[in-house]
């Protein structure tokens, strides 16, 4: 596999080679590998220090009700809001997030499809209710990425660095204060990085 | 001389395979029954093996030589976190239980990092109760022939390392035996290469042994492992309803009794043997690290001037 999708540099060649391939398993294992776009390490036990950069792809909404589902205020009379589902799949989360606000009484759902709100203020709530945030998938990366750091991580490496942003995650650990020298090092592979895809692009 | 076996087929009249070891004088080790299928590993008299083999074939079932039988390894890895589990830790123990030898992992509680790895006297009192330390490493050269040696002070068994490079064993101070192309892996070791290196560990694990044997047979032990599992069986009631997997666990110079020690210590001495002496006589029996259970070391002929 001759890509450069994944790099591992280390003063030992061979312990780079077997670190690319844990990396790559660690990213499988959580589903990751369509998060990031491009992944640098360095590696160097001798220092010690360990560098990963990880190159986030971009356009990972997050999921509103009017996404899945149809929102018309209730019949005359009738201070309700109704939303007709397309997809069962938020349910659960869906459900969550209105018997927070509106309380457990307020929320009826007897048929599968179809979940009624009631409330007195139903003309403003039908379009802010269309607007409400369901699904913060941004959010369960993040948690997913974080979480793949601490796996790769080599174990006894416990002293920090980090910038997690939109565009990438990059992270210095080592068992020694982390120098100067290292963040700089980070830095520059990151903007080398970003460069290059700067103008693949 | 008795031979390491181990037979597995159905469950449908394997007691007679049982019944026949006996009768030859071997010992049955242990047994695990899975639903309708039967493992024994067990000690047969090395000129009757034919006649075990025979009634194998008989049953459909299959012999295989278990060169690790009546040993116990310590599988140690720097913590149990999921950079060592279960992979490659796991499947290295596996393979070594294959060939009939009775692991326990040992996750240290500081054995991370380069400068920052350390082993307390309670670990290395519990790895030094093995007959052999299988210690796993890592991917990088440095840390394994650097930082790593710290984990071996006051390992008094010998130490086998694993690890990724290819490294010399001079190297490695204090380790007799190194293991190359392991390494930390995080997915399941199934490819050819892994397989070997598995079955590389198993060997020179195997040839630890034959060297400890042969060490053994110099100055013999006044009686042997299996014969002592055998009286406490039949004069220890308790131990038959010890849940263990193994409730009487054979090691190299001796036997690990699981039952407490404060109760049962006594009564483990107290065992007797047909020539008339009483075990507290040709072994000494003290305190496990391990759950409070007990460890009988048997003393050689030259301590005792018998054998039984």
């Amino acid at each position: 596999m001759e890509d450069d999708t994944i790099i591992v540099e280390s003063p030992e060649e061979l312990g780079a080679d077997i670190y690319r391939r844990v990396i790559i398993d660690v990213l499988s294992d959580l589903a990751l590998g369509r998060v990031l776009l491009k992944v640098r390490a360095f590696v160097d036990v001798t220092e010690p220090v360990f560098i990963f950069l990880g190159l986030r792809k971009k356009g990972l909404a997050s999921v509103k009700i009017s996404d899945f589902a149809d929102l018309e205020i209730g019949g005359y009379g009738k201070a309700e809001v109704l939303i007709s589902l397309n997809k069962e799949a938020y349910i659960p989360q869906l459900l969550t997030k209105l018997w927070e606000r509106y309380g457990r009484g307020n929320i009826l759902h007897e048929e599968r499809t179809l979940i009624v709100v009631e409330t007195p203020d139903y003309m403003t709530e039908v379009d802010l209710l269309g607007d409400m945030v369901i699904d913060e998938k941004v959010q369960e990366i993040n948690d997913r990425i974080v979480d793949a750091m601490l796996r790769i991580i080599p174990e006894g490496f416990r002293v920090r660095y980090h910038q997690l942003t939109d565009e990438y995650i990059l992270f210095v650990a080592s068992e020694d204060p982390i120098k100067q020298d290292w963040k700089d090092r980070a830095v520059s592979m990151r903007d080398q990085l970003l460069k290059e895809v700067g103008l693949n692009a | 001389m008795l031979e390491p076996m181990m037979y597995e087929g159905g469950v449908h009249k394997h007691n007679l395979i049982e019944e026949l070891v006996e009768d030859l004088g071997g010992y049955i080790l242990q047994k695990n029954i899975m639903q309708t299928e039967v493992v024994i590993i067990m000690l047969v008299p090395i000129k009757d093996t034919g006649l075990v083999e025979d009634l194998t074939k008989k049953l459909l079932g299959e012999l295989t030589r278990a060169p690790l039988s009546g040993t116990e390894i310590a599988v140690v890895a720097p913590t149990l976190a999921y950079h060592h589990l279960p992979h490659p830790d796991c499947d290295i123990a596996e393979f070594l239980r294959r060939k009939g030898a009775k692991t326990n992992m040992v996750g240290l509680g500081r054995g991370v990092g380069a400068r920052t790895c350390q082993i307390s006297a309670h670990e290395r009192e519990l790895i030094n109760e093995h007959d052999v330390a299988v210690y796993v490493f890592g991917n990088f050269k440095h840390c394994i022939t650097e930082s790593k040696p710290k984990l071996f002070e006051g390992i008094d068994i010998p130490i086998v390392v694993t690890g990724a490079p290819e490294i010399d064993i001079a190297d490695i101070p204090d380790a007799d035996v190194y293991v190359g192309n392991l390494g930390r892996i995080a997915h399941r070791l199934r490819k050819g290469e892994e397989m070997f290196a598995m079955d590389q560990v198993v060997d020179v694990v195997g040839k630890i042994f034959d060297k400890e044997r042969e060490e053994i047979g110099k100055d013999l032990l006044s009686v042997m492992p299996p014969r002592v599992k055998k009286e406490i069986e039949d004069q220890v009631p308790a131990i038959n309803e010890v849940l263990s997997p193994l409730p009487i666990t054979l090691r190299l110079r001796g036997l690990k009794v699981k039952l407490d020690f404060d109760e049962f210590h006594e009564q483990i001495g107290e065992v007797s043997f047909v020539e008339g002496v009483k075990l507290k006589d040709i072994a000494d029996i003290r305190r496990s690290n391990m759950k409070n259970f007990i460890l009988v070391d048997i003393k050689t002929k030259s301590e005792t001037g018998f054998l039984i």
